[in-house]
């Protein structure tokens, strides 16, 4: 199975992912559409059960919104998109928080390989390679 | 691209094949077989279902790099309470182009169990020596260089050492390693000793065939006997196909622990006494992240320098390991700002992991639409092993002067201090609330002397069925508790060795 996002799922994960993208005063970095347009590059290559997961999750995410503050997730409100996916990601009930799960590490695996992040943390790996590159060989 | 591979790019129309021996997959098991089958002078095929990437490609981005080597991109699962991410390659040298290099022999003691428990005469450490040796040659097996360990790995060896653990440097297959630690992303240097660099450069020297993005759908047989295979040949990047066939007498099946049942399962082959796929192993590993005040720059150092062997005869071995912040940062619990926070101390963790002995065994099997279901629950003696080991872990970090450790429980998510280790235990941790992870899968086509429990005899061929042989960790008939390149190696190369002397009498039947 290799189905791609739907529009109104890309709408969805781009709020999931608005909430969850790690940002502070020292980085804030608006790359919502950059990721999700990623994530949904890379879905084919996922298993199939984390596929379905994913198109699963982003579903549910949306009923839940309507059941619980009627109103679509995309249009919930910051601190109401916040209260809701802290309720995800810690929920007491294994589903919601394995398909949070799925959902924010994709966002975080693609946001921590941005060059430009991995700069802002310091892993600067090319410097790195390059550095050790230059030493003389050493018999190990 | 390596010359004398041929990719499904240069592929136009079906292809229908031969050759004496075929061997699929082009991992561990494969990449030895191939290069011993093709140098003692047989006609050789290789058919790989991946495509082939040397350090030129090794980006050293995670997203960049995993859709193309790691089979699922990386995400693969066990399922079972909790799941169990399990990652595995699928590309010209397997598994060993992301593995980390550790390369141990197999330990005396396991070698015991499958002499006197499997029937495996041949497994005394003088039998096989010759093939260890041979192992540790082609893959330039060594220890690092003072130089290319970390300053993490140093702090945490010492705590361990000063707590009264026994730590041993690694062995490791690499050739003047400096310790750039992207060995998960492929080694960009071509330091890592791999069976792309290695096997495969031997192989196609000595006129082994080599097809890429080439994926064996089904075993062919008549009356039980091997007679060839059939799959697809795919490009990757256009999607067209081509129906390939090849017919062999011989055929070497290394596709690894999880492919392999289930092809055989799918050609309905060698599985009478209802054995493939049963007996999978995968020594599920758990991490912990220790959280220091100065910088660790575990980052500039090898991935894993050492290991702590002390507590192998309890079932585990524990070993620091760092890796790049995309592949740290989704296991912690933290979103937002909170997390980003928290990776800006990146340079000053230090991350850690148990690797379990299996006291259980789950199975494998092959379902429609091609998919494969793997299932493993870890049992309550894994369990109280995950207790014991995260708790000793967990106190070399606060011991070294870790300001909290980072562990993979749900309702557990850090301790600060020693005290706070107790909690380390089934009232704050229940089983499906652990974050599980490995990168071993073995036993799912054991070897053995005992055609009712064994689907492989002991010189490498199914019991059932003549002129097939598995030649991957399918193999292995327990778990052996150290990480297992070497040991699927060394059997694969003495399966070769059985064929190159019976050659004859498979060729000619
Ligand atoms: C991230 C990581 C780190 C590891 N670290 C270590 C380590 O440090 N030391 C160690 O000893 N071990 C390590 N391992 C494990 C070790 O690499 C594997 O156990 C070993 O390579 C398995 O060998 P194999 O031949 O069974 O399978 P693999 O090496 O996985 O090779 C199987 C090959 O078969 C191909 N294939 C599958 N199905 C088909 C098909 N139908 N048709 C054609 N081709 C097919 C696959 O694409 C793959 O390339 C690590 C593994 C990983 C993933
Ligand atoms: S640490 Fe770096 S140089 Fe050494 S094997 Fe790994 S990727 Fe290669």
């Amino acid at each position: 199975m290799k189905i791609r996002f739907f529009t109104f799922e890309k709408q969805t994960y781009l709020k999931f992912c608005q909430v969850v993208l790690p940002r502070n005063e020292r980085l804030n970095l608006a790359i919502e559409d950059e990721i999700v347009e990623k994530i949904n590059h890379m879905l084919p290559n996922l298993p199939i059960l984390i596929q379905l997961g994913i198109h699963f999750a982003l579903a549910l995410l949306e009923i839940g919104s309507l059941a619980k503050y009627r109103c679509r997730f995309k249009n919930l409100g910051q601190e109401n998109s916040h209260i809701y996916i802290y309720q995800w990601i810690h929920s007491s009930f294994p589903l919601l928080r394995d398909l949070s799960k799925i959902l924010n590490g994709l966002v975080l695996v693609h946001f921590y390989d941005d060059p430009r992040v991995m700069q802002h943390l310091g892993y600067s790996i090319n410097d790195h390679i390059q550095h050790v590159n230059s030493l003389p060989e050493i018999k190990s | 691209m390596n010359s004398g591979i041929i990719s499904a790019k240069e592929i136009k129309s079906d292809q229908h094949l031969t050759c004496e021996v075929l061997v699929i997959g082009s991992g561990s098991g494969g990449g030895a077989a191939a290069a011993r089958l093709a140098e003692g002078g047989m006609d050789t095929l290789l058919l790989e279902e991946g495509s082939y990437y040397d350090q030129s490609d090794f980006t050293r981005k995670l997203t960049e790099m995993t859709p193309k080597i790691y089979r699922d991109a990386g995400f693969s699962l066990i399922y079972g309470n909790p799941c169990i991410v399990f990652q595995e390659g699928k590309c010209i040298g397997g598994s060993t182009v992301m593995n980390g290099g550790m390369a141990w022999h197999t330990p005396e003691r396991i070698m015991k169990v499958w002499r006197e428990e499997h029937g495996i005469a041949f497994m005394t450490p003088e039998t096989m020596r010759p093939y260890f040796e041979y192992i540790d040659q082609s893959l330039h097996v060594a220890q690092q260089s003072e130089d290319s360990i970390s300053h993490g790995e140093k702090v945490f060896k010492r705590s361990a050492e000063s707590l009264g653990y026994e730590v041993t440097k690694n062995f490791r297959s690499q050739n003047n390693c400096r310790g750039s630690n992207v060995c998960i992303l492929g080694c960009p240097d071509n330091r890592k000793q791999t069976v792309q660099n290695t096997y495969i450069p031997r192989a196609l020297q000595a006129g082994a065939r080599i097809y890429t993005e080439s994926k064996v759908q089904k075993i062919l047989a008549d009356n039980r006997r091997v007679k060839g295979v059939s799959g697809i040949i795919k490009n990757r990047e256009s999607g067209k196909k081509f129906k390939l066939r090849v017919d062999a007498k011989i055929i070497c099946v290394a596709a690894g622990a999880l492919q392999t049942p289930a092809l055989l399962q799918r050609s309905k082959l060698a599985n009478g006494n209802g054995r493939v796929g049963k007996n999978f192993l995968c020594h599920p590993n758990v991490k912990a992240v220790g959280l220091y005040d100065e910088p660790m720059n575990q980052w500039k150092g090898v991935h894993q320098a050492h290991q702590i062997h002390h507590f192998i005869e309890e079932g585990f071995i524990m070993s620091p390991g760092g890796v790049p912040p995309a592949a740290i940062a989704p296991g912690f619990p933290q979103f937002g700002s909170e997390h980003l926070n928290l990776m800006e101390q990146y340079d000053r963790m230090l991350s850690t992991a148990v690797m379990l002995d299996d006291t259980t065994s789950g199975w494998v099997k092959a379902l429609p639409f091609d998919i494969v279901w793997p299932y493993y629950q870890i049992d309550s003696v894994m369990l109280d092993r995950i207790y014991k080991s995260m708790r000793l872990l967990a106190g070399i970090h606060l011991n070294a002067g870790a300001r909290k450790v980072f562990l993979p429980f749900a309702h557990l998510p850090e301790v600060k201090n020693r005290d706070e280790l107790a909690k380390i235990g089934p009232d704050y941790v229940k089983k499906g609330e652990i974050e599980i992870f490995t990168v071993h899968a073995m036993g799912t086509c054991a070897m053995g002397g005992d055609p009712k429990r064994h689907v492989v005899q002991l010189t490498g061929e199914a019991w059932e069925v003549p002129g097939l042989f598995i030649n991957d960790a399918s193999l292995l008939p327990t778990s052996i508790g150290v990480n297992p390149q070497v040991t699927i190696q060394a059997l694969s190369t003495r399966i070769a060795d059985h064929i190159l002397e019976n050659r004859k009498h498979y060729l000619d039947k």
